[in-house]
């Protein structure tokens, strides 16, 4: 198995998903910008910042320029995936890179979970 | 006049009008801990009712009460524990007129929380105890049927041949039974399982594939928060995944139901807001 290299799924190096909008940082220098907006870390205004990204999503004139310019890249990275214009990158459970995802040791069913019924069905049996 | 493509659901004392593009908010409260997510486990019924009311005033339109964390960091709670922890948070929430589903796949549970009030059933095990059905038959109910192919608090990255097939055969299969108990199957919920028994490409599958799903004309919940697929396209741990969460939640939006979020005020603030756009274009 291989073992992918970290930095080809770092969104941060990469200020593109194409074909889509180029998003640069707050303080960036552009002759225009189709959206300008900073969010100050505050959630809820980057959940409405990014329902005004998708849309152009599909823009390869668009440039958006932000402070939360990292997770537009990843909000765009995701539905290029979703939306087959990016490769989903290749996962690996043993991957140690993939530090969040620790192995928790249990041995999968590869069968569907036992259907019990009736009074005498305890629960959780399954 | 609804809007078309919307989805009634009664449940129990509540009923939910879901219309495509609006998905109601699902805010998640858990009892006990050991989900891969949560940052704070909330040990009192006062923190946990106060994190409750504190996403309804978020934007959530229902709190998902989780007894037992369906990963394997740990054995499960015992299930007398876990309806003592569950039931006075439930009791407390019906009070302030607040809809509750249960995160659980055990009987016990679910008998206990829906005499308390619950209003649905997040059966996380795909239906694997038929007394469920018949518990929410009995109260009116509504019913989460979630797609996955291995028991509770059991990980796994499963081989499927064509994993939306899959998934329809035991959507068809589990709600059929479910009707068969006595619950009306206006009542049923469909929840495709993001990330239950499936390797990470099989999740970008079944999310290209959600048109299939919404096309069984019944309510469809989206488990959508910080999953393990959107962090291996970007890289990011589950606990900073709140854009990968709202790319999700943007892929699905389209399907009348629910979305299960921890960041309930950021998916409330992106839905509002692509709403609003929807409407100016």
């Amino acid at each position: 198995m291989s073992t992918p290299d970290p930095a080809s799924r770092d969104p941060h190096r990469s200020r593109t998903v194409p074909p889509g909008p180029t998003v640069h940082p707050a303080g960036t220098a552009v002759a225009a910008a189709t959206l300008a907006r900073d969010v100050a870390a505050d959630p809820e205004a980057l959940g409405r910042l990014l329902a005004d990204v998708e849309p152009l999503r599909h823009d390869a004139d668009a440039v958006v320029v932000t402070d939360a310019d990292a997770e537009v890249v990843r909000f765009l990275a995701v539905l290029a995936v979703l939306e087959e214009r990016a490769p989903m990158p290749a996962f690996d459970p043993d991957d140690p890179d993939m530090k969040w995802y620790a192995p928790k040791g249990v041995e999968a069913i590869p069968n569907p979970p036992t259907i019990v019924s009736g009074p005498g069905a305890a629960a959780g049996d399954a | 006049m609804s809007a078309p493509g919307t989805v009634e659901l009664p449940a129990a004392r509540h009923h939910f009008s879901l219309a495509p593009g609006r998905p109601v908010v699902m805010g998640i409260v858990n009892t006990n801990p050991g989900s891969f997510s949560d940052t704070v486990h909330l040990a009192s019924l006062d923190a946990q009712l106060e994190r409750a009311m504190t996403l309804v005033g978020e934007g959530a339109g229902i709190i998902d009460v989780g007894t037992d964390s369906g990963v394997a960091y740990g054995p499960s709670v015992p299930l007398d524990e876990q309806v003592a922890a569950a039931v006075p948070l439930v009791e407390a929430l019906v009070a302030e007129d607040v809809p509750v589903s249960i995160d659980t796949p055990y009987a016990e549970v679910a008998r206990a929380t829906l005499e308390a009030g619950a209003c649905m059933i997040n059966d996380v095990s795909g239906l694997a105890d038929l007394e469920i059905a018949r518990l929410c038959a009995a109260h009116d109910a509504a019913l989460v049927i979630l797609h996955t192919r291995v028991g509770h608090k059991q990980e796994a990255f499963l081989h499927f041949d064509d994993v939306v097939a899959d998934i329809e055969d035991l959507f068809e299969e589990r709600t059929a039974m479910a009707v068969a108990e006595g619950l009306d199957r206006s009542r049923v919920v469909l929840d495709p399982g993001l990330g239950y028994s499936k390797h990470p490409a099989d999740d970008v599958a079944l999310l290209r594939a959600y048109d299939t799903f919404i096309a069984r004309g019944l309510a469809i919940l989206t488990g959508a928060s910080r999953k393990l697929y959107s962090g291996v396209i970007t890289g990011a741990p589950p606990t900073d995944r709140l854009p990968e969460t709202l790319a999700t939640v943007a892929a699905v939006r389209r399907a009348p139901g629910f979305v299960r979020v921890h960041d309930v005020g950021a998916v409330r603030a992106y839905v509002d807001a692509a709403v609003a756009a929807d409407a100016r274009t």
